[in-house]
């Protein structure tokens, strides 16, 4: 009886704790101890044994809620490892960061060297373009992580704290198919890309694939999204006449229309350095069109780019008309915020999309064109 | 104690928890059913074993003590031993309580004669 009823409980009690084989074993071993102990003493006492037995147990109160506070003082120290590890990778990304800041040559609208861009910054000082911060696609952040023996869910967890990322799991379908949110990994990375652990992770836990769409990890049964490895590619068109009209602004100087074309492309094309640009990739500009042909995530991150990028020439053009008024020249900037960017566009696939140009506007000519482009454009993207 | 009601014994009880292991082990080593025993013979109240062990395994955790298992009995048993850390944490507590006693007998005790001496006086 003891054994059965004890065994049950124990079983109960092990499934839920979210700890190594060893470890739950090593509990169970404990409690067990426990449990015969006090039947000994409760039957020893004159009690009837399936009395004891229920007494015994009761004392131990809900599996559920026995299993979680045993397993709370590891997870919590295991947290406190882990966010360790993650704020030592934050102070020497900090580091690197400013160092690189250092080394980097800034250049004044006039072409004169300036101060070095962290100290500018340090001194709130200006319009400079290289001060606009890029958002950074999660997947390549760097991050160092140690798990030992952790329940995946909670690294999936973790890894969502560390990239600032809601994280979604279909436990559903990963159980189904032979996943436990308990399954011990065991991965200890230094400074590597978000996109090479969760590639590990995904690898160790077999079925795995994941996805971040919307600011959320979403990890699934592989199969799950189509294709993470060649995702499907979109071309989408983005209005920017009214960028481009000013991309002079961004370095200074009176350049020709192509010429600027270019740096504007160079711009948005380092703004967007985070993102290593792959086979079938490209971004062009076509008669004040920007064209890219990127994956639907990667579009998102263009348009918060060109966001940013409008705002920062807005306001740059706005003191700019200040100081030619200032020294009585005519206004030479038909900058109006707020109206430049329109995406148009639509997945290449349909073959649809208007090009949403201002009737009127400059065009770029074709000078600014990227490799790449005439191979995307209006062509059916890969399936 | 029966003066106190349930609640404010129950949390006087559980609020003392922490120390009561680390005493019980400045003696020697124990394993938990005898911690648990040797923690109700003392203070006539019962630890619920749902207590006791993630209690012990907290304190585990913060290395205020230390585990080893014994092997070679019937049942493998897990034994507890305080870890210097532990041994300064119950100093400490200990030294806390007896300032936090002192000062309560200071401001309880003449508050008592004066109750004593001095009933208050009905209002009229």
């Amino acid at each position: 009886m003891s054994e059965r009823e004890f065994e049950a409980y124990l079983n109960l009690l092990a499934r839920t704790l979210k700890l190594s084989d060893e470890q739950r074993a090593r509990i169970a071993g404990e409690l067990r101890d426990h449990l015969e102990e006090r039947l000994a003493e409760l039957t020893d006492a004159g009690m009837d044994r399936d009395a004891a037995v229920l007494a015994a147990l009761d004392e131990f109160g809900d599996a559920n809620v026995l299993a979680h506070d045993l397993t709370e003082p590891r997870h919590r120290l295991r947290r406190r490892r882990l966010m360790q590890t993650s704020f030592a990778t934050l102070a020497a990304a900090s580091v690197v960061a400013l160092g690189f800041f250092y080394l980097m040559p800034a250049t004044t609208p006039s072409g004169q060297p300036t101060l070095p861009r962290a100290a500018a910054q340090a001194e709130g000082a200006g319009q400079d373009p290289a001060e606009f911060v890029p958002p950074v696609d999660p997947l390549e952040k760097i991050i160092s992580v140690r798990f030992e023996d952790t329940p995946i869910e909670e690294v999936f967890a973790h890894l969502g704290d560390v990239l600032g990322l809601n994280v979604y799991v279909d436990w559903g379908q990963l159980e189904a198919n032979g996943l436990a949110p308990d399954r011990p990994i065991t991965l200890d990375l230094q400074d590597v890309r978000a996109r090479t652990a969760l590639d590990l992770l995904a690898r160790s836990g077999q079925a795995v694939d994941y996805a971040i769409r919307d600011n959320v990890l979403i990890v699934a049964l592989a199969g799950t999204f189509v294709t993470r490895t060649a995702p499907e590619l979109e071309v989408r068109m983005y209005a920017i006449d009214g960028l481009l009209e000013n991309a002079s602004l961004l370095y200074g100087g009176d350049a020709p229309l192509p010429q600027q074309t270019a740096m504007l492309l160079d711009f948005v094309g380092s703004a967007l350095g985070e993102i290593a640009w792959r086979e079938g990739e490209s971004i062009g500009i076509f008669a004040g069109v920007l064209v890219v042909r990127q994956t639907p995530d990667r579009h998102d991150t263009l348009v918060k780019v060109l966001q940013q990028l409008e705002r920062r020439l807005a306001e740059r053009a706005a003191d700019e008309r200040e100081r030619r008024k200032a020294i009585g020249q005519a206004d030479g900037f038909g900058l109006r915020p707020g109206s430049l960017i329109r995406e148009s566009g639509a997945a290449a696939s349909t073959g649809r999309g208007s090009t949403a140009r201002r009737p009127g506007a400059p065009r770029g000519g074709a000078s600014g064109f990227t490799d790449g482009y005439g191979g995307g454009y209006g062509n059916p993207a890969d399936e | 104690m029966s003066n106190l009601d349930e609640k404010s014994r129950r949390d006087l009880f559980r609020g003392s928890l922490d120390v009561m292991v680390l005493a019980v082990l400045a003696d020697g080593k124990q394993y938990g059913y005898s911690i648990q025993k040797r923690i109700r013979a003392a203070s006539g109240q019962t630890i619920k074993a749902g207590s006791l062990y993630p209690l012990l395994h907290r304190l585990e955790t913060d290395g205020l003590i230390v585990a080893t298992w014994e092997q070679d009995t019937a049942r493998p048993r897990k034994w507890y031993a305080l870890t210097p850390a532990g041994e300064k944490k119950f100093r400490g507590a200990v030294a806390d309580w007896q300032a936090m006693f002192a000062r309560m007998q200071s401001l309880v005790l003449p508050a008592l004669r004066h109750v004593t001496h001095h009933p208050a006086p009905h209002p009229t």
